[in-house]
């Protein structure tokens, strides 16, 4: 008996203690960043810093340095991920919603599965095939009629509004969808024709859903790194025009941290903080706006129907309540009066049927920038994957024309294993603590789950800036497997726990208090009752993972090498994963051929997994409906 | 709402389209391709480049730093970027490490003079910098790591050198760092074992990458083995390296730099010399031998149509 109290006592501190884990990891990436980014900002001066818009360090400032002879502005390139934000904003967010719509209310039935899918087939591909993409497809394209290579500001809104576009559409899809179906029907049976009923109606009720996903895709172009250094030109200027030259704020620490110097270095790590408190900016507009839609979408009382009200009752209401006096009832004449304007008007160019056109327009504009993207890479990958076996199994050869990305998918799958060996415990028992241990609202439980909004909005260089400054000069001075995995293996804390944590959610209460009635005890209730239920929605969130770490570039550069090199021995060699190798052979501009086949290589297994992870959530929601 | 994106997204292409137009007609703009700030081959291209009165990197009245390259420029980071963009690009210039340039692209003349050993020694090639050596001076290197020092200190070095395009340095006071001591070169013989240590870490400068691959590859054969069995080859630039070499305590780590250093708890030697090349694409008829003041005019943008050299 007392063996199973220690038991249940034990099964309580491991999962609190992979909690606060989530926490110290928050903690341990502000406190190291700001640890090496004070310094700096306090030489520099603080004003200088955000507002100067100079930037043109010197290799040889250090802190011992009276005057430092270099100057280090970001302004410049503030405003450059600002304008290159709103550009993907308007490409992306307007794409986004559109096909949202499309998918919601216009699709056909037959259809909308694989759309859907499509897209979100969008969101694993490895934002350095974007780029890549970018480089080989996109700038010849711009080229055509730029007065450059068409790289810049055009171009770089392009990419990452193709990126942000996954995010906004699915988001947007769940809460048009998650609009009551009276709302569209009351909107027919007032006569409004289906056009008017979608954009009138659904569009408004659901504007906050939209919105939020706006906001979340914001977060991500805020933070997208690899695609943005291939096409922006990253020259320190506000770009003047679409084809103008630009740099914005991730790009500053990729580009210019192997050569930093002592000063340099720390701003360029202060330029890191900056970006940590925009997305966290962004991740706290994004969460009230969240919490907002999901509130008043609970209840039906509150936003949805007010915006329901808004439309059809509000213009009788106030006929009908106010008795307005002279000079108000000649203002309401006027307000009708243009409203009639605007009807009329509305009649002869019938705006929801525009919008309609709009939305299938768009449906289509994105699937077939998904079929561009990977079909443009399939054509000109694939063959030579085939006739060049050896890129593939060749042995590597030290300082041979003939390349292999042999070790590097051998260093790709030991980064995978051992981030996951890391991350996969540590965010189960994290999930697990929140949903069967911890009260609903707790500080400590909300302390926990705004670390692990943190983690999920920290841009992935930042990741790398944090790993650089931590776990290689710990381990070995230089960059190593090790460090990169340990590295990757936070980033992916927040996917576990909150994907863990939502198929523990939808394990039925029934099924822990039958277990519990039965004299188990809450471990075992937990292992053998709730985890065997949840399990697939578990497997897809670590599969998802996998897709992650194979994808990402951004945090390994600097923490576990750039080079592609021979087969690793351990966990202690530097080596380049498949993602990094790909930007490597990208900008070597004589391994072209390699480099599209390294592409086709990296989506199958990005696209694969997700398949996979799709496929095994699918079985989680029949099983679900089964019981 | 509709109606606005509608008026976005019209504008948008309208003022995009306009764009176009009038960039389409007449020469292209040359597109300058340089490297980020802070890299070693900026920094000599750089230091040197001007047109009488200012440089691309200078200090002004105040000594602060002030770098005259175009706002317009593209910048890359790693030579294979440069690389590539020039050889894709008929209206594109940039500049590289003079051991990384092939087929790909053009070498111009600077001031009439073509890169080349004679020309870099006797310094009438004046785009050029020194290939850096470091270990860390405060603890004791491996053995295995001290032997292919002295390997990289001998005259090996310079058939190394001669095969991928830097400029052997055998002169002791050509080999110290601004300030230092001559460093002579050292005699270097093989030992009948490959000497004990952990693999030996190189790390450092990408400019130095064919350099050191050669290095590497030729002392392995010298022992009967293959480089990758002796070394990790990390190369993210030169302040990685030097970092990397100051965090050794294992006393296994060589660090390369494409900048001379001048840096306390460092030991430093340059093993030899770089031009960097002006390069431009392999179609470009046009440019063949451009002066300093010309480069100046480029690469700050005051000229930005290579019809305008004249």
């Amino acid at each position: 008996m007392i063996s199973s109290k220690v038991k249940e006592r034990a099964g309580c501190v491991i999962f609190t203690v992979a909690a606060v884990i989530c926490v110290i990891a928050v903690i341990a990436i502000f406190v190291f960043m700001l640890i090496r980014g004070i310094p700096a900002l306090g030489k520099i001066g603080f004003f200088d810093f955000l507002f100067g818009d100079k930037w043109s360090p010197d290799r040889l400032d250090t802190f011992e340095t009276e005057t430092l002879s270099g100057s280090y502005g970001i302004f410049k390139m503030i405003v450059g991920t600002l304008l290159a934000t709103v550009g993907a904003l308007a490409i992306g967010g307007t794409l986004g919603f559109f096909t949202a719509v499309f998918l919601a209310f216009y699709c056909p039935k037959k259809l909308k599965k694989v759309f859907s899918s499509m897209i979100n087939l969008l969101a694993g591909i490895p934002s350095v095939v974007y780029g890549f993409f970018g480089i080989v497809f996109l700038l010849p394209l711009l080229a055509n009629f730029a007065p450059n290579n068409g790289s810049g500001l055009l171009a770089t809104s392009i990419i990452l509004g193709i990126m942000i576009l996954p995010t906004v559409v699915s988001l947007s899809k769940t809460s048009l969808e998650a609009v009551p179906r009276t709302y569209y029907e009351g909107a027919l049976a007032l006569g409004a024709s289906h056009s008017r009923a979608v954009f009138g109606t659904m569009v408004k009720a659901s504007r906050s859903g939209i919105f939020a996903s706006l906001v979340l895709g914001i977060g991500r172009a805020l933070g997208e790194t690899m695609a943005v250094v291939m096409v922006a030109g990253n020259s320190v200027a506000y770009p003047d025009g679409l084809f103008g030259s630009f740099r914005v704020l991730t790009a500053n620490i990729v580009m210019e941290m192997g050569y930093a110097g002592e000063v340099q270095q720390g701003a360029l790590v202060a330029t890191g903080v900056v970006l940590l408190f925009f997305v966290l900016i962004v991740n706290l507009i994004f969460g009230a706006i969240s919490k907002r839609a999901i509130a008043c979408g609970v209840n039906g009382k509150g936003f949805i129907s007010k915006a329901f009200n808004k439309i059809f009752k509000r213009k009788e209401d106030r006929k009908e309540n106010k008795q307005p006096g002279a000079f108000k009832s000649k203002l309401i004449k006027i307000k009708n009066k243009i409203g009639e304007v605007k009807d009329g008007v509305k009649y002869k160019i019938n705006s929801s049927k525009i919008g309609a056109g709009f939305a299938i327009g768009s449906g289509i504009l994105s699937a077939s920038a998904l079929l561009l993207v990977i079909g443009f890479i399939f054509v000109q990958g694939a063959p030579y994957l085939f006739t060049h076996p050896n890129l593939l199994f060749g042995e590597y050869q030290f300082n041979s024309e003939e390349i292999t990305i042999l070790p590097s998918i051998i260093t790709t799958l030991m980064t995978v294993l051992l981030s996951l060996v890391i991350a996969v415990p540590i965010g189960i028992c994290t999930a697990i603590f929140l949903n069967e241990y911890a009260q609903k609202n707790n500080i400590f439980v909300r302390l926990i789950r705004g670390a692990i909004d943190v983690l999920s909005g920290v841009p992935s260089i930042v990741y790398g800036l944090f790993g650089m400054l931590t776990f290689v000069v710990i381990i070995k001075g230089t960059s190593t497997i090790l460090a990169g995995s340990l590295t990757v293996s936070i980033m992916l804390l927040p996917t576990i726990v909150r994907s863990t944590e939502e198929s523990l959610k939808s394990v039925m209460d029934s099924l822990r208090e039958g277990s519990l009635a039965l004299g188990a005890g809450k471990m075992r209730t937990i292992f053998k009752v709730v985890l065997p239920s949840a399990l697939p929605g578990i497997l897809s969130a670590i599969i998802l993972s996998m897709g992650r770490v194979i994808s990402e570039s951004a945090p390994f550069i600097y923490t576990m090498g750039s080079v592609i090199s021979a087969m690793p021995s351990g966990y202690l060699d530097s080596n380049a994963t498949l993602a990094v190798a790909l930007y490597r052979l990208a900008g070597e501009g004589w391994y072209v051929n390699e480099a599209y086949a390294t592409a086709v290589v990296l989506i199958v297994l990005v696209l694969g997994l997700n398949l996979l992870a799709e496929f095994i959530a699918g079985r989680l929601n029949k099983r679900l409906k089964g019981v | 709402m509709k109606k606005f994106l509608a008026v976005l997204l019209a504008s948008v292409a309208i003022v995009s389209m306009a764009i176009g137009f009038t960039a389409c007609g007449g020469e292209k703009n040359i597109t300058v391709v340089v490297r980020e700030a802070g890299s070693g081959t900026r920094e000599a291209f750089d230091k040197v480049v001007t047109d009488g009165e200012h440089y691309l990197e200078e200090k002004d009245a105040n000594g602060q730093k002030v770098y005259n390259t175009t706002d317009k420029a593209d910048i890359q980071k790693e030579t294979g970027n440069v690389m590539t963009k020039v050889a894709n690009d008929v209206n594109a210039i940039g500049y590289v490490s003079l051991g990384s340039v092939n087929d790909t692209v053009k070498v111009v003349r600077v001031e009439g003079v073509a890169p080349s050993a004679t020309t870099v020694l006797d310094g009438s090639y004046k785009i050029q910098r020194p290939f850096v050596i470091m270990t860390n001076s405060d603890v004791t290197l491996t053995a295995r790591a001290s032997d292919f020092l002295t390997y990289l200190k001998s005259e090996a070095s310079e058939d190394h050198a001669d095969e991928t395009g830097c400029i052997y340095l055998s002169d002791p006071a050509m080999r110290a760092n601004v300030g230092e001591t001559a460093i002579p070169v050292e005699d270097f013989t093989a030992e009948a074992t490959l000497p004990e240590g952990d693999k030996i870490v190189i790390n450092g400068s990408t400019s130095m990458e064919k350099f050191i691959k050669n290095a590497m590859e030729g002392y392995a054969d010298l022992y009967g083995t293959t480089a990758d069995a002796i070394f990790t080859l990390d190369l993210q630039g030169s302040s990685v390296g030097k970092s990397a070499v100051k965090n050794d305590n294992a006393g296994n780590v060589i660090g390369l730099s494409s900048a001379s250093v001048a840096e306390d708890g460092i030991d430093s030697f340059n093993v030899c010399l770089d031009a960097v090349a002006v390069v431009v694409n392999n179609n470009n008829e046009t440019v063949n031998d451009l002066t300093l003041a010309q480069l100046y005019d480029i690469f700050s943008g005051q000229i930005t149509k290579f019809g305008e050299l004249g």
